[in-house]
């Protein structure tokens, strides 16, 4: 596929005894991009990064760095460098130590260390802080100079395992923001593993989503909200309505495809829908439906009742019924919730655009 | 190199790298595997088979049960061997009752430092060889010593009474040797005594008496347990203090053996030092029960 | 301060009071009975003198045997930390089968009584051709003190931070060298907590010791107490004096230095 992959994995499996902890994952990252495994906890991205990293060794399946396979090549060979989770800074050395620490072992000139990790403090935004104990360091400071130990030894890839987790809301904002652009400075291939969908959406050029130690799908942050692939990945990824139903008989028109639901006709999107008559699921997001006036003329429109409304701030969370008897979630600003109120009749629609199909 | 990949059934990797990560343990296990077998577990097969085929003994080795049936079947060596658990259980009983309120009184200290000189004064002569601490109770113990000095000055007594060369004099010596491993354990239990426990049996109405009764002693038996297995176990196989302390008019196993290596027999040495090995491994085994019901009990008193 | 005084907890300190006199008591009475001036113990000693001292320098075999003992006492610390540590790492790093089993084994010699398993290496001994010399000592006092150091080094590395070692190695030391400046820093107090238990209990072996031992080979413990058998002059006193004030320094400086909830873990991991 990619022919300037920096990281392929193929098939690769980990199991642990019985527990199987990465399923037969394939994927691809490209040189310099900022790739994100995502997932909620024991999907097995950590152990997948463990394996990219050599601190883990695959039960079957390959891992290839630059072309070369690297399966059971040790850590210490590898050109690969992790920012663990709880930082693992060498609590007996200073800053300078620690960042120095790699350089060391590879008998870089001890002017050019003291070079390099300057500049790797720079790259941080800590300069002057060579000579600190590790224990005078804030939660984030000692984040930065974790980073700045693993990227003064220029990896091809760097390896990130839920970093930001150990931070508070604000830090951990503003330390996206940097590390996005720290990312984009560099220029390395950073691979980060978080549970954090918001966190993943906003950083990464692309998302593996896993789950139960497989990949869900792999795409831009854009190509997952918009077209999930499977119920997984529409449910993780922000919020979703879902409605069991069934292909209709009639192909693909112009407008998109039918689903039948409980006696309800609906549009969905037609790119890559299972032929008539296949069980499926069809997911719209709450943002998308419309609700009173703003339902327009829209293909999927009912006259649907307010079960309750919920004022959350910038918006609006409404729950109507369908005709059907279908459960619904919409969300609206909270200027277009004028006269929703609990009881009351109120049109919902949505566009087929915005309608997925989705494997049952 | 390309592997195949076919599962579930998954075939360890074949590199050697692979196999060299499984198999990384045995080289480290080597060395304390390698002299575990040929110093501790051989020689004491050694023994085994010295017990029925002397081999080192004078004149040609045969098969022989001799030196079994001459032990089991003499009352001297049966007596031997009640004189032996007599001791271990009477060192132990004292050990409880001594032990159990010093551990109690510790854990109540307030300040830290004198907690902590507590420990330093109960576990420091562990430092020190049993062989001094032994010949210390000699000297405080005879009839001109310390003890008896001050009773006959208090006047409680007019002749010194024998203190030494005898089962009570053992009995002392011992209980002030095997102290600390009595209260080490009831010590480390009664720390996890958390005091709302106490506090919930007083505001439902019971009284310190009862409270202790009912909520501490079963919380803490489990440490009680524990140091009595070890005491007992530790008594039965000393041989220092009670050789030196009885000066041969108490006999128990341990002096036994000595007497017969003394007299190179080794066969029935080896048949009374087996013995006494399966009595401190029947000891162990029957009390692990002890042990394990009376921490299940005192998991659901906590629950 | 307390707001009353409590009867029962009185009696409780008072009873404490007592044991405590009562550990003492014995240590105490030898550091008299070596300044006494007579050769047989009398309380009180009618007149002090250091004659005792004198003639304990002049002998030999004590000083021979102290010699023996330390030279025993150090090689099978040495081995035990060693080995110990190896031993240790296999069982807490590595999932293998039978594992338990043979951590269970590790232990078992601690089960045998001392004197038991001192005649089956004298038998053994004999049989090999190897009795009278100091290594069958030292490779009995290992079987004693390997299980202590394989205890307390496995709690140690329980505790130990593995994600050090995984960064060490993520950036670039092999196993060797990560050991040496990751892993072996963080089990110093472990390492020491097993030497210290494995040389006191060389040092202080008598039961393992006394059929092993010939003309050449005695060890202190076992030199002393044929002497307490031949003769009780307070020379014996003498000697037992420089080992307590050995043994209290030892215990003030352990203390001192060592963080005390590491050494209550490690102790734990000890006693049992």
């Amino acid at each position: 596929m990619f022919v300037d992959a920096d990281v392929e994995l193929r098939e690769v499996s980990k199991h642990f005894g019985v527990v199987v902890a990465v399923d037969r994952v394939s994927l691809q990252v490209r040189r310099g991009e900022f790739f994100s495994l995502l997932g909620p906890s024991g999907c097995g991205k950590t152990t997948t990064l463990r394996m990219i990293g050599g601190l883990e060794f695959p039960t079957a399946g390959d891992v290839v760095l630059r072309g070369q396979v690297v399966t059971d090549v040790p850590p210490y060979r590898r050109s690969t460098n992790m920012v663990f989770q709880h930082l693992a800074l060498f609590p007996h050395l200073t800053v300078f130590e620690n960042i120095a620490f790699g350089l060391r072992l590879r008998r870089v000139a001890p002017a050019e260390i003291g070079r390099k990790v300057e500049a790797a403090l720079a790259l941080v935004d800590l300069p002057g802080y060579a000579f600190r104990e590790i224990h005078q360091l804030s939660g984030g400071q000692k984040q930065r100079v974790a980073i700045a130990r693993a990227l003064v030894n220029e990896p091809a890839v760097l390896l990130l395992d839920e970093p930001l987790g150990a931070l508070d809301l604000k830090l951990r904002l503003a330390m996206q923001a940097e590390l996005k652009a720290l990312q984009h400075r560099v220029g390395t291939t950073f691979i980060y593993v978080t549970h954090d969908q918001g966190e993943a959406l906003t950083m990464s050029d692309r998302i593996a989503v896993m789950n139960d130690g497989r990949i869900e799908q792999i795409g831009t942050s854009e190509e997952i909200y918009a077209r999930p692939q499977t119920r997984f990945v529409a449910a993780f990824i922000g919020e979703a309505n879902f409605l069991e139903g069934r292909m209709a008989g009639s192909a693909a028109g112009p407008s998109g495809v039918l689903v039948e639901v409980d006696g309800l006709r609906i549009w969905a999107q037609a790119d890559g829908a299972p032929p008539p008559g296949t069980p499926v699921t069809v997911s719209v997001r709450p943002e998308h439906v419309k609700l009173g006036a703003a339902a327009g003329r829209a293909p999927n429109r009912w006259e649907g009742r307010v079960e309750d409304v919920t004022f959350m701030g910038a918006v609006v969370r409404a729950r109507i019924t369908l005709p059907g008897g279908q459960a619904l979630v919409a969300e609206v600003q909270n200027d277009a919730a004028a006269g929703l109120a609990p009881g009351t009749p109120v049109a919902a629609g949505w566009s087929a655009q915005h309608t997925i199909v989705l494997a049952r | 190199m390309a592997s195949s990949t076919v599962l579930p059934a998954v075939a360890p990797r074949r590199t050697w790298r692979a196999t060299a990560r499984r198999l990384g343990h045995l080289p480290l296990l080597a060395p304390s595997v390698i002299l575990s077998i040929a110093v501790f577990w051989v020689c004491m097969a050694v023994l085994v088979i010295m017990s029925v085929y002397p081999f080192l003994a004078s004149g040609p080795p045969q098969f022989t049960w001799a030196a079994w049936r001459r032990f089991l079947t003499d009352p001297y060596y049966w007596g031997v061997v009640g004189t032996t658990l007599r001791l271990g259980a009477i060192v132990t009983g004292l050990s409880v009752l001594i032990g159990y309120p010093t551990a109690y009184a510790i854990s109540k200290i307030r300040r830290p430092s004198w907690a902590l000189a507590a420990y330093l004064i109960l576990f420091a002569p562990i430092l020190v060889s049993v062989v001094v601490r032994t010949y210390g109770w000699l000297l405080l113990l005879s009839q001109t010593g310390a003890v008896n000095y001050v009773l006959r000055t208090l006047g409680l007594i007019q002749t010194p009474i024998p203190l030494i060369f005898n089962m009570t004099g053992i009995i002392i010596a011992m209980v002030h040797i095997l102290l600390p491993f009595m209260v080490f354990p009831i010590l480390s239990v009664v720390g996890q005594l958390t005091p709302d426990l106490k506090e919930a049996a007083q505001d439902l109405g019971a009284n310190r008496w009862q409270t202790f009764r009912r909520v501490t002693l079963p919380l803490t038996l489990p440490g009680v347990v524990s140091g009595s297995q070890i005491v007992f176990t530790l008594t039965i196989s000393a041989f220092v203090t009670p050789f030196l302390m009885g000066g041969g008019r108490v006999q128990i196993l341990s002096g036994l053996i000595y007497r017969d290596m003394e007299a190179v027999n080794l066969g029935f040495a080896a048949v009374v030092a087996l013995v006494l090995l399966l009595l401190a491994m029947a000891i162990l085994a029957g009390s692990n029960q002890l042990v394990r019901r009376s921490y299940s009990r005192a998991e659901v008193a906590r629950v | 301060m307390k707001p009353g005084r409590d009867p029962a907890h009185t009696l409780l300190f008072l009873l404490l009071a007592l044991v405590l006199i009562f550990m003492l008591a014995p240590i105490g009475f030898v550091l008299v009975y070596a300044f006494s001036s007579v050769s047989y113990a009398i309380f009180p000693p009618p007149g002090y003198s250091i004659r005792w001292f004198v003639k304990l320098f002049q002998q030999e075999a004590l000083f021979r045997a102290a010699l023996n003992s330390l030279i025993v006492a150090v090689a099978a610390t040495g081995v035990s930390l060693v080995a110990g540590t190896l031993a240790a790492l296999a069982l807490v790093r590595y999932r293998f089968f039978g594992r338990e089993v043979l951590r269970a084994l590790f232990l078992a010699p601690l089960i045998v009584p001392r004197i038991a398993f001192g005649v089956a290496m004298m038998i053994y001994a004999l049989l090999l051709r190897r009795f009278g010399g100091l290594d069958s000592l030292i490779l009995a006092h290992l079987m004693v003190t390997l299980p202590f150091a394989i205890s307390i080094l496995s709690a140690t590395l329980v505790a130990a931070d593995r994600s050090l070692e995984e960064a060490a190695m993520d950036l670039g030391a092999p196993p060797l060298l990560t050991f040496w400046k990751v892993t072996l820093p963080q089990i110093r107090t472990g390492l020491a907590v097993s030497g210290f238990f494995a040389f006191i209990i060389s040092w202080d072996q008598v039961e393992t010791s006394l059929f092993l031992v010939k003309t050449d080979n005695k060890t202190l413990p076992v030199e002393m107490f044929y002497y307490l058998q031949r003769q009780q002059d307070p020379v014996i006193a003498a000697l037992s004096t420089f080992l307590i004030t050995v043994a209290v320094t030892v215990a003030v400086v352990a203390v001192l230095t060592v963080k005390p909830r590491d050494l209550q873990r490690l102790l734990a991991a000890g006693g049992r």
